[in-house]
């Protein structure tokens, strides 16, 4: 694997770039190896980099029913942020952002991260006090999180021109949440890959995993697939959305719900806003990406589903709630538009967990999982490698469930 | 859009009702086991396939009704229509 740099660039200029090396290898597929992780997202990639990165385990094979990238990293409004309200979460989702920042030179891979703040734009009183109290609590563990009014929010963002006082909602004021970024999503997906590849690792893409197979003693043997079987004695299942429907097989339940979530991008216009607008009142929330789309999200379907589809219903009650507060953007044209499977337990607080299983993990529950991809990989790795989970996710195991210790931790968007 | 069976107003849109979550199996009795009781509290039906949900006709008459829906197709049947 060659490295990125000025230097490289030029050089591969001079051959008109014909000889890039591949990001990662393609190798055959083993009978057997140390740590099988199930699905080539943001998270199973990011885990399978620090085991062999933190730990030294490289005998690590990555499965992925589809193409690597091509479920919810490609799939989400690419926001990361670490305003969460619960002492046990903030520190999670801090280290998270902080290993963001450093990710694109950790990785040697241009993730076009930018940091840019996310403003809350608040239109109740109720909401008003909710947001108050999560900065404070954010003050406690080193998140920020401070009040502006209204005259400096319409400022910052010109383009919020509704939500005036005779509005049905009038904007009461706004939170600005600093360490709130944005990065290219699949170059982490990307990033991680090559430099898990780079150390050992192997991933395998359309391997779909049929079923987790058990020994006598009930522990984890490997699983099968529609490639053959592939054993292993520790198994984590990092599969977003499905992650009930590979722990299905062996008779595990776990305590999560499958939704589907969609998002949807207009065409490019000159730049216009250069924060993340969120409205957690209307729920809708928005950002410009650097190619001048604006990527919009609005609410989860209601009940369970595992398609990923827009709903038309679901698509106008966000826009409609938008133009509430944007009434320029009735004449932006949409491009494209998506739905992704995330799962959420009822307390809606992640969970990274050994389970009942004796060998397997999960890494689930994760709703908008993009902003944890770093330290939810890191810490997964930790309890891989160790057995013992990291301390800044130990709250997060299913030992809360067993002993109804919830972290009810309600989303600052779609958990209306 | 779905399309609900209210069993008081008949087929109306989904933007009336409010969805109320999976519906539970019986409610165990006090001898129950403490796994078997917190499974029963926290664990819901998650599959592919169909599921039992409680709906709200919270912007119509106000009933509550217990439909089967599937986690893909969306297809709706009523919980006694397999023999149940």
């Amino acid at each position: 694997m060659g490295r990125f740099s000025a230097f490289s660039l030029a050089w591969n200029a001079l051959s008109h770039h014909r000889n890039w090396t591949r990001y990662w290898q393609n190798k055959p597929l083993a009978k057997r190896y140390d740590v099988l992780i199930i699905g080539a997202g943001g998270h199973g990639l990011a885990c399978a980099h620090y085991l062999a990165q933190n730990h030294g385990i490289s005998n690590v094979a990555v499965l992925e029913k589809g193409w690597l990238g091509g479920g919810n990293i490609a799939r989400n409004t690419v926001t990361i942020r670490s305003n969460y309200l619960r002492d046990e979460s903030i520190p999670f989702f801090v280290k998270s952002v902080s290993l963001f920042e450093g990710l694109a030179k950790e990785l040697n891979f241009n993730l076009m991260y930018s940091k840019r703040s996310m403003i809350d734009v608040v239109q109740t009183y109720p909401k008003m006090r909710e947001i108050r109290r999560r900065m404070m609590n954010g003050y406690l563990h080193g998140s920020s999180y401070a009040p502006i009014d209204v005259a400096e929010l319409r400022r910052r963002v010109p383009a919020l021109t509704g939500g005036g006082p005779d509005s049905r909602l009038p904007i009461i004021g706004a939170m600005v949440h600093k360490e709130a970024a944005v990065c290219r999503h699949d170059g982490v997906a990307w990033g991680y890959a090559r430099s898990a590849s780079a150390r050992g690792v192997e991933i395998h893409q359309h391997t779909e995993v049929k079923s987790l197979l058990r020994d006598r003693d009930g522990t984890i043997k490997g699983v099968e697939t529609n490639r053959g079987t592939v054993l292993a004695d520790k198994v984590a299942v990092v599969v977003s959305g499905h992650t009930t429907t590979i722990t299905e097989t062996a008779g595990l339940n776990l305590p999560v719900k499958s939704f589907n979530l969609a998002a949807f991008v207009s065409e490019p216009v000159k730049p216009l806003i250069d924060v993340i607008v969120n409205c957690p009142d209307l729920g809708v929330y928005l950002n410009q990406s650097d190619k001048g789309e604006l990527v919009i999200g609005g609410a989860p379907d209601a009940g369970q589903s595992f398609r990923r589809d827009m709903k038309q219903s679901v698509f106008e009650d966000a826009v409609v709630t938008m133009l509430e507060l944007f009434p320029a953007f009735r004449r932006l044209k949409l491009l494209r538009q998506w739905g992704g499977v995330l799962d959420i337990a009822h307390d809606a607080t992640p969970i990274i967990s050994a389970t009942d299983i004796p060998g397997l993990f999960v890494s689930c529950g994760w709703w908008g999982g993009f902003k944890a991809v770093p330290a939810g990989g890191y810490t997964l790795a930790h309890l891989i490698a160790t057995g013992q989970p990291h301390e800044v996710a130990a709250p997060f195991t299913l030992d809360r469930f067993r002993h109804l210790d919830f972290i009810v931790e309600s989303g600052t968007t779609t958990a209306r | 859009m779905l399309s609900l069976p209210c069993p008081f107003c008949g087929q109306r849109d989904e933007t009336e009702f409010l969805n109320a979550g999976p519906a539970k199996p019986a409610r165990p009795n006090a001898d129950v086991t403490d796994s078997k009781w917190v499974e029963w509290l926290t664990v819901p039906v998650n599959t592919i396939g169909y599921v039992e949900e409680k709906w709200w006709h919270a912007k119509g008459c106000g009933k509550w009704f217990t439909i089967k829906r599937h986690t893909v197709t969306h297809e709706i049947k009523m919980p006694d229509e397999d023999g149940r």
